[in-house]
């Protein structure tokens, strides 16, 4: 997997509307400044840029011969003769993209090079918040960071970790008789749960059972919000790793009350 | 600042014209970020030239807005892909 982030990637744009802007105080051009500036690209700011850059990049990477995804719009494919794939994928100015042939990598990031500012980043090793670390067995993603500064944000640095998320025997009820709970802090918390999925599988339950109490949450589910936290304490560099050339299975478990 | 209206010059951003009568015109402005190392020294002090969007009127000034992003699960199945 390797990255590449686009440098402005927004003054790529082509403006499909009129807009015109003053010269920026203080840089007027000489003996013009009852000129004005008619745009033809986007500028930051503007409520079409992101659109703007986005049909820029669709129309290149059309033109350079990928095919989009119908089932997700940012990801773009190719493939050359021998079968050989790369598959590309576009969050807003960073690409990230892999593939099954050197040569098909190399085509791609001459190709970007050649028509938008970039800069290489090379291996992929962060991305939305999670760190990718690969290495010739597998790729292992995490997101310990991430948990560091969400414990810290919650006050609850140097809190006691427990050893399971939810505590044993249980039973949260909308309604409960316990006070209601300070809904921003709660929801702020459980958002936080959600994200953390990401890399975290083991916390999906929990986090899915605590979203049911968005509205009006109690002290009592803000204790197990909390706990929550506590039980991510224990286990801060926990995240997935795929190992090469292993094939993975599926367990299922359950459990009717 | 010189740094960003080169960028925004070299990539044929915009023109410089007359100013029309009838056509409403927008204010930029300059948004400054101090950027920092990862050890949380200054690396540099960034300023990026905007234009000011929330003065736009839908229709007159922009139509459409939306643009996708990828998705956490995409982007998690390439990597789970790639290894």
């Amino acid at each position: 997997m390797f990255q590449l982030d686009v440098k402005s990637a927004f003054l790529n744009g082509v403006l499909k509307e009129e807009v015109y802007v003053e010269q920026p105080e203080g840089f007027e051009v000489k003996n013009t400044g009852h000129k004005v500036y008619k745009l033809k690209k986007a500028l930051y700011g503007l409520k079409q840029a992101p659109r703007a850059w986005y049909s820029e990049i669709d129309a290149y990477l059309s033109m350079c011969k990928f095919k989009r995804s119908t089932s997700e719009v940012t990801l773009y494919t190719r493939s050359d003769l021998e079968g050989n794939l790369i598959i590309v994928s576009i969050y807003v100015d960073d690409i990230v993209y892999t593939g099954s042939s050197e040569r098909l990598l190399s085509e791609f990031k001459r190709e970007m090079m050649q028509r938008y500012e970039m800069s290489d980043i090379g291996l992929l090793h962060h991305f939305l918040g999670m760190g990718i670390l690969q290495t010739d067995q597998g790729v292992f993603i995490h997101q310990s960071k991430y948990v560091k500064s969400l414990l810290s944000k919650f006050g609850l640095d140097d809190c006691k970790p427990v050893s399971i998320p939810l505590a044993t025997g249980e039973k949260l009820k909308k309604v409960d008789g316990s006070e209601l709970a300070d809904e921003g802090l709660y929801r702020r918390i459980v958002g936080s749960l959600l994200y953390l999925t990401a890399t975290r599988p083991d916390l999906m339950y929990t986090a899915s059972l605590l979203s049911r109490f968005m509205t009006g949450p109690t002290k009592i589910h803000m204790r197990a919000a909390k706990r929550v936290l506590r039980y991510v304490q224990g286990i801060l560099s926990y995240g997935i790793e795929y190992v090469r050339d292993q094939l993975a299975t599926l367990i299922g478990f359950c459990d009717a009350d | 600042m010189k740094e960003e209206l080169e960028v925004i010059e070299k990539s044929n951003t915009w023109e410089l014209v007359e100013r029309p009568i009838d056509k409403p015109m927008k204010g930029v402005k300059w948004v400054y970020k101090t950027k920092l190392h990862l050890d949380g020294t200054v690396q540099k002090h960034k300023a990026r030239l905007v234009a000011k969007g929330c003065a736009q009127k839908f229709r007159i000034d922009y139509n459409e807005t939306f643009a996708p992003v990828a998705r956490l699960d995409t982007i998690r199945t390439l990597i789970a892909l790639a290894a």
